[in-house]
């Protein structure tokens, strides 16, 4: 099993105005990691940063050692890292097959490997052959999450998978994804849906203007009123 | 009039080939290329050059397949003329858009391709003269396969049309059978997503490129073996493939397909309906409509 550590990472989008200052951050091989925060804290920044989207200005990201700081999005597959974005996740023009299959590009005997997801995602079976885009959103989230499984990976970032869905769905996507860190995935999740995040984290950081503010078990984070009022706006936190 | 769009559908299989190119590239690269159509005249020059190298080094292959006019040597050219042709676009983008794309807006790259159109066509004027030059002069002498005297189709517009269409459905195969061209797809629609999928976006950039250049080459071969061919070629489908690409929906290679057609066969018509020093408007015409009416075009996503 392969864990994420991120160690003073300065990143942003634009020259040597960064977004992130400093984050450290391990995400527990097997674990599930959430990073929750008010809005504009950079959690977003941090993932794209982590995926190779966003340019490191400064610091390391390491999977089980191995650095892979400013590696090609393209190439982080092969190192076992999957990413989900928050929105725009799918290629609505093509078919949920083609979807797939373009993310198994060059491996051996994609087919079964669809099969298998397929089997996983039993609701989007039936629309193998439909465009993506008339997919439902939990669907969407679905289909997302299948194109990050299908090389198997070791480590899944995820940011907010839950927007825009209704809380039946929402919770049904997260519970999935608590699955994945169950199978021994090592899960990295962004989350803005602050109850749910921690109802289905292992461990929990807290990010605000760009900068670690406190770290903990997930369990903790949740019960600690101090925690929850200073940063995660108190109230709203026990009503999310 | 069935003259006209006899005349319109063959126009428009040739502008449907540049517009498919231009569609790709304007989407994926986010810029108007005005220098794209010299790709045309790119195609069209270098199988001249090859269809004289090799009808000179191998005389057997100077025959015409009967009754066309085309020969074995053109036909021969016409393959190598794709591939220079797509070797030179990918040049064209690594020695100019490229170098702009990563440090200016998309705007500098439109001025540029201004600049890059006119090198093309004056480096083409400086080799091969301002004049007109045909493939074959037996064009003039082809026979007409049309019972009624009044409409005028000749074997060469036939296989123009034909190839043309073969060209578009091996695209079509492509495109929508294999990885490569889901690639291809997915990069046109998001390539950032497209990259974390684990597509490399310079290599597909690179594909686009070769594909865009090669069926422009055919456009411009295809043109010349039914016309006169001259520097001004790529000038004169500047307009048409735009206002293609516009109609069908940039992004889109079946908009850029029906939008070829479109515009070809208004052209045609055109031709009939108003003065003769007017037809060339009747692009600028559709692209006004359709920018007016519809302007995600036929087949391109509305913004969300």
């Amino acid at each position: 099993m392969t864990s994420l550590q991120v160690e003073g990472v300065e990143a942003g989008y634009v020259r040597d105005l960064p977004i992130l200052v400093g984050v450290d951050l391990v995400a527990e091989a097997g674990k599930l990691t959430t990073i929750i925060g008010p809005n504009g804290a950079g959690k977003s920044t941090l993932i794209k940063a982590i995926a190779g989207l966003v340019p490191v200005s400064d610091g390391r990201v390491r999977l089980s050692g191995q650095e892979i700081t400013g590696l090609r999005p393209d190439l982080m597959g092969e190192h076992g890292l999957a990413y989900v974005p928050q929105t725009d996740n799918i290629f609505r023009t093509l078919t949920i097959d083609e979807n797939l299959a373009l993310t198994l590009r060059g491996s051996h005997d994609p087919r079964a490997r669809i099969t298998e997801l397929y089997e996983l995602f039993s609701a989007l079976r039936d629309k193998q052959r439909e465009k993506a885009a008339a997919l439902s959103g939990g669907q969407r989230q679905m289909l997302a999450m299948a194109m990050a499984l299908t090389r198997r990976p070791q480590v899944m970032l995820l940011d907010e998978p839950s927007a825009g869905l209704s809380p039946k769905i929402a919770t049904e996507v997260l519970d999935m994804v608590r699955g994945l860190a169950d199978q021994g995935v090592t899960v990295l999740l962004v989350e803005q849906n602050v109850k749910q995040a921690l109802r289905v984290a292992d461990h929990c950081y807290i990010l605000a203007e760009g900068r670690n503010q406190v770290d903990g078990p997930a369990a903790q984070i949740a019960n600690d009123p101090v925690v929850g009022e200073i940063y995660l706006g108190g109230k709203r936190m026990n009503a999310a | 009039m069935i003259q006209a769009i006899l005349d319109g559908v063959l126009t428009g299989a040739i502008i449907s080939l540049g517009a498919i190119g231009l569609s790709l590239i304007m989407h994926m690269l986010r810029f108007a290329n005005f220098s794209y159509a010299e790709l045309l005249a790119i195609g069209a020059y270098a199988a001249l050059v090859f269809d004289g190298l090799f009808s000179a080094l191998v005389p057997v292959l100077d025959q015409a397949f009967a009754p066309l006019t085309l020969t074995g040597a053109l036909a021969l050219a016409m393959v190598i003329a794709m591939v220079v042709t797509g070797l030179s676009a990918v040049i064209i983008d690594r020695l100019v858009f490229r170098r702009i794309r990563l440090k200016a807006d998309p705007l500098s790259m439109v001025f540029a391709s201004f600049g890059v159109a006119l090198i093309i066509r004056n480096v083409i004027v400086l080799i091969f003269g301002h004049h007109a030059q045909l493939y074959s002069q037996e064009i003039a002498r082809a026979h007409v396969l049309s019972f009624d005297p009044l409409i005028l189709i000749k074997p060469d517009q036939v296989f123009v049309l034909g190839l043309a269409l073969v060209l578009m459905l091996a695209l079509h195969v492509i495109l929508t059978r294999t990885t490569f061209g889901f690639a291809i797809r997915a990069v046109a629609e998001n390539p950032t997503l497209a990259q974390v999928a684990g597509v490399r976006l310079s290599a597909i950039i690179v594909a686009v490129w070769i594909i865009a250049g090669s069926l422009s080459a055919a456009a411009g071969t295809l043109y010349a073996l039914t016309n006169q061919l001259n520097p001004l070629i790529g000038h004169v489908f500047l307009l048409p493939v735009f206002a293609a690409t516009i109609v069908g929906g940039i992004g889109s290679v079946y908009g850029a397909v029906l939008g070829g057609f479109i515009v070809g066969i208004a052209s045609g018509l055109a031709l009939m309906l108003l003065p003769p020093g007017y037809a060339p408007a009747m692009p600028f015409l559709i692209i006004l409509a359709v920018l007016i009416l519809r302007p995600q075009g036929l087949f391109g996503e509305e913004p969300r």
